[in-house]
């Protein structure tokens, strides 16, 4: 008998990603975000989730996306243990099971602007003819939480460019 | 027995009474498996405690039980007994008879005719048993071995070990009351329950949550005009604040069930060090969080042992000093607008400014360059300088050079700050001021570029308007690589919030302020758009993807719905690299002044007919413009309700003044010098007038307890009544 997860899969400009369900939350429409100044480029800012302020993480920045301004896009709540992030992505698709064996090593191809590495990937699956990257939950909160912040200058850049 | 304390027998009894419960419970743990040596080793702390209890108020019975029962327990422990079904049935008798001692206590205050004696025989004769088996046992130990476990292996449950009780009926004779383990224990009605800490803390939160709510919908309602809603909502204001008023008080603890432990203390390490001291108390019923308390416990032992250390002279030199032989110390605790103040004051020989400079330099923690341009009051701030110690000697008290730093940083992590103050030869006064409580923090909102930012009430020390041609950091005088501004004398470091947080810069015409935060010791300007008004917020902690951000303390939701950030002025300025600069109190010395208590500061308003009033600074909370519909007339008194509470208020306005739509009203500290007739009354109160003036120095004339303001820029000079009434608010100009 081959392992199987529940994924949710969603769109981040026009990549395909899964996240496996046990580590959502819930997903939401997007919500009042206000911008953290001196915080890493990727983080929009923090949100009101009913009493907890949480950070949102801009999907398109933390992929190495052009982002785009006009697109409200969709929130999905991921936690990992007492972590809860919102990050925000363009379209959230369905949710399905996925057989293990289902799962191909083929490496998914990460731009160079992201602060990412492939680890925080399992694999990719083959739906319709599309390519779904999965992303591996815990090695995203991971790799997340290792990431240094950039220089003042960096930032302070970045951070303007943000308010603009 | 004879006269005991009230206080103290009541908690003998809580204590008493938990501890049985708690034995109940480990007795049962206990009873599925005797080998677990925690459950021992936690049913003998408890058996030793009682022990101690009842030996110190003299309940021989008590002591004399508990004594034996310990007796056979530490046996157990040590693995010279076993705990067969027999031993477990005494330890629930000797159960059964505390529960019928201490009814006895809590009705007639004495032990009654209980009989131990019986009890305690029986608990010899077992562990005598337990030895002469031993001894049988060590001669055919290989052909008994089986044997041996079976007698006296694990009671299996409760009800034999219940069971074996009616086999020994001379015992029953030894209870005074027949159904010993069930009727005393309703008998013992106590007025307090323990209360799981999470429970609380979640309660808490619920309620900081509905404050916020509440906040809220005062806001969207501030211009309600429908009356049956304004009731509504004034009695939903009055019950939430009263609801968390009393969420709060479940957490709060008397300061004295800490201070109470220093007397010991100080006798303990004054023997040490053959010094002779007094020790005095005050205001050990003020109230703080349990929590505080226990993180302001370890700071506090180190400020002792200090003051034992190195602040209190040996006798032979106090004497020489021409000193009491005694040393004193003298604790207090006092509530002031929304924080308790805690003092450590010594009489002792005080901190000599130059020995600290010159322990500094030799320690390389400032260069000779650096010390010359030291104050006095710097120079002792440097004993808070991580690595500093100035004991001549090691001592097993002090003198490793990790005292009041971590003080300093102990103390602040609770939100608190730390001001040392001392003069050579006459003693050293530490006054540490710490929050009520750390679930709400009482902050002023300020707003950069539309953002909002909020300063801890504990840190700030004044807002100043700007004038217009103020803007940005450019417009500040540089001095020594950064910008400064010229606060009472003293050049202070400025910061930019706009800069510094790079948002973008709104160009309207407003004039900017300052707002001016105290910082270990010192003082920091930070430029600011505009500041709002105080609101007690609930900290939201920053996840960790923010938390390298050192500027904030924290996020708070706001009354209007917006998010805000908590300021940390410390992790600013170390954000901002302006830390060694201005704290060690090097670049920013320019002939400061020195509070030695001569001078006031007061704040200088005006009132109807152009009248002109000062105020001691100390004396005022904050300034605050109030909707004219929140002050209303009730019982014959001007009132507002002001955050949580009702405030009594004195006009003073002109009566132009009193067409406004805002009311400009000066809230006061409620202080222990105010007429019994108004402390009585109420505890907050504030004042309305027509406008802010400015804040000026004076000097304090000792003789008639009045005061002459001499300050530039003020046209009367005039003499204020040191201590003012509400009724006879006099003003007298010269």
């Amino acid at each position: 008998m081959t392992a199987s997860s529940v994924v949710s899969s969603f769109s981040i400009d026009d990549m395909r990603l899964t996240f496996d369900i046990k580590n959502i939350l819930e997903v939401s429409y997007a919500l009042e975000v206000e911008p953290v100044p001196r915080s890493q480029p990727w983080i929009e800012g923090i949100c009101n989730l009913r009493g907890r302020i949480i950070p949102v993480l801009n999907g398109h920045r933390l992929f190495g996306f052009n982002e785009n301004k006009s697109e409200m896009g969709r929130f999905i709540i991921v936690q990992n243990k007492s972590q809860i992030l919102a990050l925000r992505v363009s379209t959230i698709h369905n949710i399905f099971q996925v057989d293990s064996d289902k799962i191909q090593n083929v490496q998914a191809s990460i731009k160079e602007r992201s602060p990412l590495n492939v680890s925080v990937f399992d694999g990719s699956l083959l739906v319709d003819d599309e390519i779904l990257h999965m992303l591996n939950s815990q090695r995203f909160f991971e790799v997340l939480n290792l990431l240094k912040p950039l220089t003042h200058g960096e930032k302070d850049y970045e951070f303007s460019k943000k308010a603009g | 027995m004879s006269d005991f304390d009230e206080s103290l027998f009541c908690d003998f009894l809580n204590d008493i009474n938990e501890g049985l419960s708690e034995l109940d419970s480990s007795f049962l743990e206990l009873e599925k498996d005797s080998s677990q040596a925690g459950v021992i080793d936690r049913i003998l702390r408890v058996v030793h405690s009682i022990k101690g209890a009842s030996g110190f108020l003299k309940f021989a019975k008590l002591e004399s039980l508990a004594h034996k029962a310990e007796n056979l327990l530490v046996k157990v422990r040590k693995n010279e007994l076993v705990l067969g079904a027999h031993e477990m049935s005494l330890l629930f008798k000797t159960i059964d008879l505390f529960r019928s001692i201490v009814s006895n206590l809590s009705e007639h205050k004495s032990e009654g005719n209980v009989n131990v004696e019986t009890l305690v025989a029986q608990i010899e004769q077992a562990i005598q048993k337990d030895k002469q088996d031993k001894q049988d046992k060590q001669v055919k130990q290989d052909k008994e071995d089986k044997s041996k476990i079976q007698p006296e292996a694990p009671v299996a449950s409760l009800s034999s070990a219940l069971g074996s009780e009616s086999k020994t009926s001379e015992t029953k004779t030894t209870v005074n009351t027949p159904s010993a383990s069930s009727t005393p224990n309703n008998n013992l009605a106590t007025n307090t329950i323990r209360i799981r800490i999470d429970l609380l803390d979640k309660l808490m939160n619920l309620t900081s949550e509905l404050i916020g709510v509440r906040n809220r919908v005062l806001e969207y309602h501030k211009n309600e005009k429908n009356p049956s809603m304004h009731t509504v909502l004034t009695e939903f204001r009055t019950l939430s604040s009263e609801l968390q008023d009393n969420v709060m008080h479940l957490r709060l603890q008397p300061v004295g069930s800490l201070f109470n432990q220093f007397p010991r203390i100080v006798r303990d390490l004054a023997l040490g060090v053959e010094k002779k001291i007094d020790v005095s108390i005050e205001g050990e019923e003020t109230e703080l969080d349990k929590t505080i308390l226990e993180a302001i416990k370890d700071p506090f032992t180190h400020i002792i042992r200090n003051s034992v250390d190195h602040g209190i002279e040996s006798p032979a030199k106090r004497l020489a000093a021409g000193k009491k032989e005694r040393g004193h110390l003298r604790f207090s605790a006092k509530q002031e607008s929304g924080f308790v103040v805690l003092r450590v004051e010594d009489d002792g020989g005080g901190i000599d400014p130059d020995r600290v400079k010159g322990k500094a330099i030799e320690k390389n923690l400032i260069t000779i360059e650096q010390a010359i341009l030291l104050t006095d009051q710097e120079s002792i701030n440097l004993v808070f300088a991580p690595g500093f110690s100035t004991a001549e000697q090691v001592s097993n008290l002090s003198g490793r050079g990790v005292g009041m730093d971590v003080v300093r940083s102990n103390i602040e992590k609770i939100g608190g700050n730390i001001v040392l103050s001392s003069v050579k030869g006459r003693g050293t006064e530490i006054k540490i001021q710490i929050p009520l409580t750390l679930a709400v923090l009482p902050s002023l909102i300020v707003t950069v570029s539309g953002k909002y930012f909020l300063v801890p009430q504990v840190c700030l020390q004044e807002v100043i308007v700007l004038p217009e041609k103020y803007k940005k950091n450019e417009d500040f005088e540089k001095a020594f690589g950064v910008h400064v501004y010229e606060y009472r004398n003293q050049l202070i470091p400025l910061v930019c919030l706009q800069k510094h947080f790079g948002l973008l810069s709104n160009d309207n015409n407003q004039k900017k302020h300052l707002v001016v935060v105290s910082i270990s010791g010192g003082y920091v300007a930070w430029l600011v758009d505009r500041t709002e008004n105080f609101e007690d917020i609930v900290i939201r902690p920053l996840d960790a993807q923010l938390s390298h951000i050192q500027s904030f303390s924290g996020v708070a939701s706001l009354a209007n719905g917006r998010l805000g950030f908590i300021l940390d002025p410390m992790g600013l300025l170390r954000e901002a690299e302006l830390q060694s600069r201005s704290f060690d109190g090097v670049d920013f010395e320019k002939g400061a002044t020195k509070n030695n208590g001569a001078s006031i500061e007061y704040l200088i308003f005006e009132g109807g007919e152009k009248s002109r009033w000062a105020l001691d600074l100390n004396k005022v909370k904050k300034v605050v413009d109030i909707p004219k519909a929140d002050v209303e007339f009730i019982n014959q008194k001007l009132r507002t309700f002001y955050f949580n509470d009702f405030i009594d208020l004195i006009d003073l306005r002109s009566e132009e003044h009193e067409q406004n739509s805002f009311s400009k009203i000066i809230f006061l500290n409620p202080s222990s010098d105010l007429s019994d007739d108004f402390a009585n009354k109420s505890e907050n109160w504030g004042i309305i007038i027509d406008r802010i003036i400015d804040t000026g120095h004076s000097e304090k004339t000792s003789e008639n307890n009045r005061t002459i303001l001499t300050s530039e820029g003020i046209t009367d000079i005039f003499f204020v009544e040191e201590h003012l009434e509400r009724k006879h608010f006099e003003r007298k100009v010269a």
